[in-house]
């Protein structure tokens, strides 16, 4: 990675009343909408996204950076889908699911992950505000990795380039918030992260500020 | 979208390499791979090479970390003026329980006790019925010194490269500048990033994610050299977790390695880099006054790698040492 103090995204995110999923009813009318969140999650990181809304549900498409890189060797694309599997009154049971890449390269090598991402996010989704247990896990389901020559010159020679199954997965539990404004939404976001196996993650937890946009 | 789910699963299933299988990400171990020097004792597999006499006088070495491994002390074998120290002393190389290309085992096998009884095995073995010289790089300093403390009569004296801190109390004094925690520091962004795709779930992949960890500008204090990196074969995630949350108390640094040093009566010969600005001279000065008969050789123009990348400057003071004490 290339180190860079801030990205056109961290940018964004303060200039621009956007943010991530949204957790309040959306005004009438609305299609669609943009989110730009900021945070911790994982590394430093900044999110933008586009959602298009159809009837209870929506497509999306996310694209995560993180702050400290400009070079597009680290980021994450998610593109799926989210709908209200159970509702009563303002009460909602949202259920998403989304095919991942995420790429990186340092080091000792370079990858690119596919995966799938899959949360549920059970809570109150008011006009004005609304609050969401979120519960997400992400899973790697094949990693292709090209070790560094640095890799192989310090450590170890004989490591194996080539896809790799199941590589990883992330689980998060946490709680989202948010407070709408009109067609504005500001969200808080913030929880625990642990790999798949239970072992503690850098850093174990998470937190995100972001706002959104629906027209 | 279902067929992109179907060829990510099908490609899951067939992608043929195993992360979690030793020898893809990191290299196998002793027990894996009877091509690799070992030796079995204490109920697991070590990574283990002798160079010189086995007569002779027993100098073990003791590697960094915790969790470390000895590749990057291997160049102490070079001559200095024509004359290796295994020309003279039987020098043991190993990796430590659960480090380097040491059989790995689980957390609860990893302790100080464990340890004790490791170096105690191989003084008994290699150093029988007199004791031995210990030399010990960062970590392998500590863990000298705890040895020294609860077992004088099995040590000669002591060669201590640059030791970490030997009481929770010193680590607590420079611990904000061993490890940079830059939010935007390139190296903590790109282990966590990875980590997101690379779990630390089992051995291989947390031996491999702590290595990557190692290799970033993570303790920029210490000056390690990026154009004559320390090598190392394996990191030992699991070993290195045990060992630090046992000198834990509460969630802070409670060990004290230092108990009756002071009446620890052959002198030790510290060593520290010149260039190392946290644990460096200044740092050695004051753990030096643990031991009642210490003396300093600072290695120019070195960081707290200078085993690596000093070791003629590293070993000379050593042979003059080993004179002095009639090892």
């Amino acid at each position: 990675m290339k180190t860079s103090s801030i990205s056109l995204f961290a940018a964004l995110a303060i200039a621009l009343p956007l943010a991530a999923q949204e957790v309040t009813n959306l005004p009438d009318g609305t299609r669609q909408s943009l989110t730009v969140d900021l945070g911790l999650q994982s590394a430093l990181v900044t999110r933008a996204a586009y959602a298009r809304h159809i009837g209870p549900g929506l497509l999306y498409a996310r694209f995560t950076l993180p702050v400290e890189d400009l070079d597009l060797h680290d980021f994450a694309l998610e593109a799926g889908g989210q709908i209200p599997a159970l509702a009563s009154g303002n009460w909602r049971l949202h259920v998403s699911f989304a095919p991942v890449l995420r790429m990186t390269r340092n080091d000792f090598f370079d990858a690119a992950a596919l995966g799938v991402r899959a949360a549920l996010m059970p809570g109150y989704q008011g006009d004005r505000w609304g609050l969401m247990l979120e519960l997400g896990y992400e899973k790697m389901l094949a990693t292709h990795l090209s070790h560094s020559s640095l890799y192989r010159s310090v450590a170890y020679s004989g490591a194996k380039d080539g896809w790799y199954s199941s590589t990883g997965g992330t689980l998060q539990a946490g709680l989202r918030g948010g407070w709408r404004m009109g067609r504005v939404e500001v969200t808080l976001a913030a929880g625990v992260l642990a790999s798949e196996g239970l072992n503690a993650v850098a850093p174990p937890f998470y937190g995100t500020l972001g706002t959104s946009y629906a027209f | 979208m279902p067929k992109l789910l179907a060829a990510l699963v099908a490609l899951s299933f067939t992608a043929c390499l195993d992360p979690a299988e030793e020898g893809n990400l990191v290299p196998r171990t002793a027990e894996e791979d009877p091509s690799i020097p070992q030796l079995s004792f204490n109920g697991a597999t070590f990574h283990l090479e002798t160079f010189g006499d086995p007569a002779a006088p027993a100098i073990i070495v003791l590697h960094g970390g915790p969790g470390g491994d000895y590749r990057s002390l291997l160049r102490l074998r070079d001559p200095v003026d024509g004359v290796r120290l295994e020309d003279r002393y039987l020098m043991v190389f190993w990796d430590q329980r659960g480090t380097g290309l040491s059989q790995r085992l689980p957390e609860g096998e990893i302790t100080y006790d464990t340890y004790d009884r490791d170096l105690t095995f191989l003084i008994d073995h290699f150093s029988p019925g007199r004791p031995a010289v210990l030399l010990g790089h960062s970590w392998g300093g500590m863990y000298a010194s705890r040895y020294i403390s609860n077992h004088p009569e099995r040590i000669a004296g002591a060669v201590l490269m640059e030791s970490g801190p030997l009481t929770g109390a010193l680590f607590d004094e420079v611990k904000s500048g061993i490890f940079h925690f830059d939010p935007l520091s390139e190296w903590l962004n790109d282990y966590v990033w990875a980590e997101s795709i690379i779990s630390p779930d089992g051995h291989a992949r947390a031996d491999f994610l702590r290595g990557l960890g190692s290799v970033g500008d993570s303790q920029p204090g210490y000056h390690l050299s990026t154009s004559d990196r320390e090598p190392f074969w394996r990191m030992g995630a699991v070993a290195a977790a045990a060992l630090v949350k046992e000198g834990m108390v509460d969630g802070k640094p409670a060990w004290d390695f230092t108990r009756g040093l002071d009446r620890f009566a052959p002198p030790v010969l510290f060593e520290a880099s010149e260039q190392n600005t946290v644990i460096g001279v200044d740092f050695q000065k004051k753990q030096m006054g643990f031991y009642a008969h210490a003396t300093l050789e600072v290695i120019a123009g070195a960081g707290h790698d200078f085993p690596w990348t000093q070791p003629a400057r590293t070993v000379a003071p050593v042979l003059s040492y080993l004179d002095s004490i009639g090892f």
